[in-house]
């Protein structure tokens, strides 16, 4: 327990290191913990050299006119026009939600349509087909059933043809 | 009871009213970190005078935007990491020939020069330079993320967690970030971390037997 209490505070100093010279107490602790752990010593050397090495690397040489350049620049930004002024009062509406689904709503709404105009043009495929095609299905002529229940009749045997099926063994 | 305004914020409501000398104090205090991080980013002082320029610029028209909720650093380092990253894919897009390279080619044509022998640069202030353009090589090999953390780190206007909403991850993936980013740069500044080339920090000399040389 002690010893993972150790090693996180080992982490938090040397993580602390990483941004800024550590103070006379932080320092201590760390020395008291490296003399219980010479494996890592080797480690924190190569830390603290690391940290010298970028703590040294000089910073960009801003020019002495940056600012004044900036603030030229900012004002001769253009004023943005009434609506647009009116539009942030309402931060909601310049959201990046609010594109996003409006592009949403707008791919719903031609999924929809092409949809119905597939509908629609399927539709019309299939009347057209069956009208083509209608002239040549009229309606039977009623003379043809004249002999429809004979015929029917004709299907149905009633009793099996004992003599055929002894013909037949 | 209500929380103190950030002064920072403070300045960022008169902004928001049009106010261009709160917007220079802003200017003033945030200019070297954030130039020091574009550069840190792109190599190249006039690219990120440039950038940095475009940054504030940004900070002032979206100023109706800023919430007081958000702490203002945060917010403009994250302006600054969107507009670095975009210069760095539109440099991948379109790469520009450098400058140093056709003087070089020139430079093969001209007549040769040789150094004077009698002036010679002090050792020390060259074995520096060179050292930081190590560094500087050793920082632009990075992937994109582990560099602009790396940077945002040696800046103290920002803390861990900060650090990671810049960034747009989680507390620890950014130590993450940071600790593989070190890892690398360890690894190929190895030879002048033993030497001791550059003499470390006094600061962090520590009162372990044989722990620093």
């Amino acid at each position: 327990m002690k010893e993972s209490m150790q090693e996180a505070e080992y982490q938090n100093l040397i993580e602390t290191s990483w941004r800024r010279t550590l103070s006379e107490t932080e320092r201590a602790r760390l020395g008291k913990f490296l003399e219980a752990h010479p494996e890592r010593q080797e480690s924190w050397r190569e830390d603290a050299a690391l940290n010298g090495l970028l703590r040294r690397m000089p910073g960009a040489a801003v020019s002495s006119n940056f600012t004044a350049r900036v603030v030229q620049a900012a004002s001769r930004v253009p004023a943005k026009p009434a609506w647009r002024r009116r539009l942030e009062a309402f931060p909601w509406l310049g959201g990046v939600w609010v594109p996003r689904a409006a592009l949403g709503a707008a791919m719903v709404c031609c999924g929809v349509l092409s949809f119905h105009g597939y509908q629609v043009r399927h539709r019309a495929q299939e009347a057209r087909a069956m009208a083509s095609v209608s002239p040549l299905a009229g309606l039977a002529s009623i003379d043809w059933l004249e002999n429809f229940d004979t015929i029917n009749k004709m299907n149905k045997v009633q009793v099996a043809d004992e003599d055929l099926l002894t013909v037949l063994q | 009871m209500a929380l103190p305004l950030d002064p920072d914020a403070a300045l960022m409501l008169r902004v928001k009213d049009g106010d261009l000398e709160a917007f220079e104090e802003l200017v003033q205090k945030y200019k070297h970190p954030i130039v020091n991080v574009i550069y840190r980013m792109l190599h190249d002082l006039e690219e990120a005078e440039d950038l940095a320029q475009n940054v504030f610029v940004r900070v002032f028209q979206s100023a109706g935007r800023y919430e007081v909720s958000a702490k203002f650093s945060t917010w403009i380092f994250t302006i600054a990491r969107h507009l670095c990253l975009n210069e760095i894919r539109r440099r991948g897009r379109h790469p520009a020939q450098s400058l140093e390279s056709s003087q070089n080619e020139d430079e093969e044509h001209a007549p040769r020069q040789y150094p004077d022998e009698k002036i010679c640069p002090p050792p020390q202030a060259f074995l520096q330079k060179e050292l930081e353009q190590k560094v500087q090589e050793a920082l632009g090999e990075l992937p994109e993320k582990q560099r602009l953390a790396i940077a945002l780190c040696q800046e103290d206007e920002l803390s861990y967690e900060e650090i990671a909403k810049v960034l747009g991850c989680s507390l620890s993936a950014t130590k993450s970030l940071i600790h593989r980013g070190r890892e690398t740069l360890k690894a190929k500044l190895k030879p002048y971390l033993r030497s001791g080339t550059w003499e470390e920090p006094e600061t962090e000399t520590l009162p372990v037997k044989g722990c620093l040389p």
